[in-house]
């Protein structure tokens, strides 16, 4: 026993040889023992300054000149802006950028909370179906915005000519300022609708059955049971899936670039395709970061929001 | 006929064989009816098909006279309280009790009144706008009870509802739902694999071994009057000494015609130092006392003997100590099993 302490103490102090250090090294030990966390977050820190943090802090403080990217930037403190809210366009592209988010993030969420409580049953029909649904999610945005592209297309595309063997007169989907915009939500549900409804279904199938079951014998009618029991236990997954939701539908960007770049006559166009016009290809940049200051208040506001309204109807904590 | 009865229930899963084949029983109105069986015996599946939560494949099933093949559970006039008691987490304890009424829309002020009537009775009145995740197991446990009884249900189906619950509060809600019964007169089908839930609260048993009854009858008969080897071992703590009767160093003399096992309970053992061959009365073991579990008012003796480990559980007196030891059991109180288990009367 005594020389199992003895070796264990010897070992102690090979280890940490505390107690014989020099003053100066005891201080600096002590130190490195004190930067160890930092230096271990430190690459990821590192990393989220360079890409986030810097560009952030950048953007807020391009937003006071107008650079051209090759000429010298002149400040203009808070020109940009004065500009940014005078101009008619603006308003239409922060309207366009509301509706794209608001429509698209509410249908599909609807729309997918249908199918999950239809497809959650675990058979062998429904799994097919789930991957079906699930399969636009992985597919690339570039795929995805040609073929609708092309189904879309008023002239040859397969949606008119349905349209046409059906008898209705064609919709030219993409051309058409009143239609494009829904169009481009018909694309984005479509797309995210598969990755919304697996993760509903998820959170369906946790819910312990014995819920359900007494449910049936307290009568409960299906509705009742779907408003009393399904939603608000899979509140907090709702939630956190309808933000996640709201903040993608908001940097829109790829598939308004690849389908209609913005147009017809601004119809599509949003807040972040805007940026990248007036960043790259007017080269006011300026002016574009003015734009990205607004979309990350904006962003941020309706977060706040959200947040505020209805995390405090959200059921979290344990089964009973 | 009032009650339940079930007549030729027969319950499969998918293509496999049947877990319950051609089950005909009995629940007299107004009993508290012990479902008891070693987990997977099928106890829970029939209280689940009496419930409706699960669908008979073949046979019926009536609650007062009234075949309920196609009733929904909502239907049967029945309430459940489940083992998890499956409270609502998203509501209050109030919510959770009147939801059953508020979907059958039961008028307001009755629905008050029975609902503060119920929450008085299990004591929880200073509770009502608590989430189930801010009571403790006991509360819950109550709560569920709040829900079954608000409905003012003939028949109650329980579902190991104490299995949850530590020894303590255990003891506590089985002389509750003793109470419980007695104050409501309604039916009570109770499920359980403990047999001193079943033993201590049950008017009648039944004992259910791989979807087979092996007895039905009060405690007092099914504890005096087994009649298999199952039954024997099955109640009882510990359970009935079972030995054969080929193994046996002393020869009962008196035993039955094709007699195989004998068989004693362990409070009915005496231990004695000596072995005394003019009590011819009496069935004797010679064994070493292996292990004593001192318990108080009584202590628990484990012998290995010729033909086994038995046990004898002495009411009070001295200490045993460790050594070689008899056994002795009065030709009354001994049991005898033929080759297939079933008790020789």
């Amino acid at each position: 026993m005594r020389d199992i302490e003895k070796v264990i103490d010897e070992y102690i102090t090979l280890a940490i040889p505390m107690p014989r250090m020099a003053a100066a090294e005891k201080f600096l030990r002590g130190t490195a023992r004190a930067a160890t966390p930092y230096i271990m977050v430190a690459p990821a820190i590192l990393t989220l300054c360079v890409f986030v943090v810097y560009p952030i802090m950048y953007m807020i403080w391009l937003s006071a000149f107008r650079w051209d990217m090759i000429g010298p930037k002149i400040y203009v403190g808070l020109g940009n802006f004065i500009e940014l809210f005078s101009n008619p366009d603006f308003y239409l592209v922060i309207g366009n950028t509301f509706k794209f988010m608001s429509l698209s993030v509410s249908i599909s969420i609807i729309l997918a909370l249908f199918l999950a409580v239809y497809l959650k049953a675990n058979t062998r029909v429904n799994a097919l179906l789930q991957s079906f649904i699930f399969t636009p999610y992985i597919t690339s945005m570039v795929s995805v915005a040609f073929i609708w592209a092309w189904l879309m297309n008023s002239e040859y595309g397969l949606l008119n000519f349905m349209l046409g063997k059906a008898g209705v007169g064609g919709v030219r989907w993409l051309e058409d300022a009143g239609a494009a915009m829904y169009s481009m939500i018909l694309v984005a549900v479509w797309k995210g609708l598969g990755y919304n409804v697996i993760i509903l279904i998820s959170a369906m199938r946790a819910i312990p059955r014995q819920l359900y079951e007494a449910a049936v014998l307290d009568n409960t009618k299906p509705f009742r049971t779907f408003f009393r029991i399904t939603l608000p236990m899979i509140s907090p997954t709702l939630f956190f899936l309808t933000l996640m939701n709201i903040i993608a539908a908001f940097k829109v960007f790829d598939q308004i670039a690849l389908m209609t770049g913005g147009g017809p006559i601004n119809a599509t166009n949003t807040l972040v395709f805007d940026i990248y016009q007036f960043g790259f290809k007017f080269y006011q940049l300026g002016y574009a970061s003015a734009q990205g200051v607004v979309l990350m208040a904006l962003i941020a506001v309706c977060t706040a929001a959200y947040f505020g309204a209805l995390s405090k109807r959200v059921h979290y904590g344990g089964e009973a | 006929m009032t009650g339940i009865e079930l007549r030729g229930v027969e319950k499969a899963y998918g293509k496999n064989p049947p877990v319950i084949e051609n089950l005909d029983l009995q629940i007299e109105e107004g009993s508290f009816t012990i479902l008891l069986g070693p987990s997977g015996c099928g106890k829970s599946t029939i209280l689940r098909m009496i419930a409706g939560l699960e669908r008979e494949t073949a046979g019926h099933i009536f609650i007062n006279g009234e075949d309920m093949r196609d009733v929904s559970p909502g239907g049967r006039g029945i309430a459940m309280v489940f083992q998890n008691y499956a409270l609502y987490p998203t509501m209050t304890v109030k919510e959770n009790i009147e939801f059953g009424l508020k979907n059958i829309k039961t008028p307001k002020q009755e629905r008050e009144a029975r609902v503060t009537e119920v929450v008085k009775m299990v004591g929880l009145t200073n509770y009502v706008n608590r989430k189930p995740q801010h009571l403790s197991g006991g509360q819950r446990q109550r709560v569920a009870l709040a829900r079954a009884i608000v409905k003012k249900p003939k028949v109650f189906l329980m579902d190991e509802p104490l299995s949850n619950l530590d020894a303590k509060l255990r003891a506590q809600i089985r002389t509750d739902l003793i109470e419980l019964h007695r104050n409501l007169g309604a039916t009570f089908v109770y499920v359980t694999h403990d047999q001193v839930e079943a033993m201590s609260m049950g008017t009648d048993i039944v004992l259910l071994d791989n979807g087979r009854i092996r007895q039905q009858g009060s405690p007092g008969s099914i504890y005096s009057a087994p009649r298999n080897l199952f039954t024997a071992q099955f109640i009882g703590s510990p359970p009935m000494n079972v030995v054969k009767a080929e193994d046996m160093e002393y020869r009962v003399d008196h035993a039955p015609h094709g007699t195989v096992s004998l068989g004693f309970r362990p409070e009915n053992a005496v231990i004695v130092s000596e072995r005394n061959p003019s009590e011819r009365g009496r069935a004797l073991f010679r064994g070493e006392l292996a292990a004593r579990e001192i318990l108080g008012d009584h202590a628990i003796y484990k012998f290995k003997t010729a033909c086994g480990s038995i046990r004898a559980k002495i009411m009070s007196g001295s200490t045993v100590e460790y050594g070689e030891w008899f056994v002795g059991v009065d030709r009354k109180y001994l049991y005898y099993f033929d080759e297939k288990g079933d008790a020789i009367i």
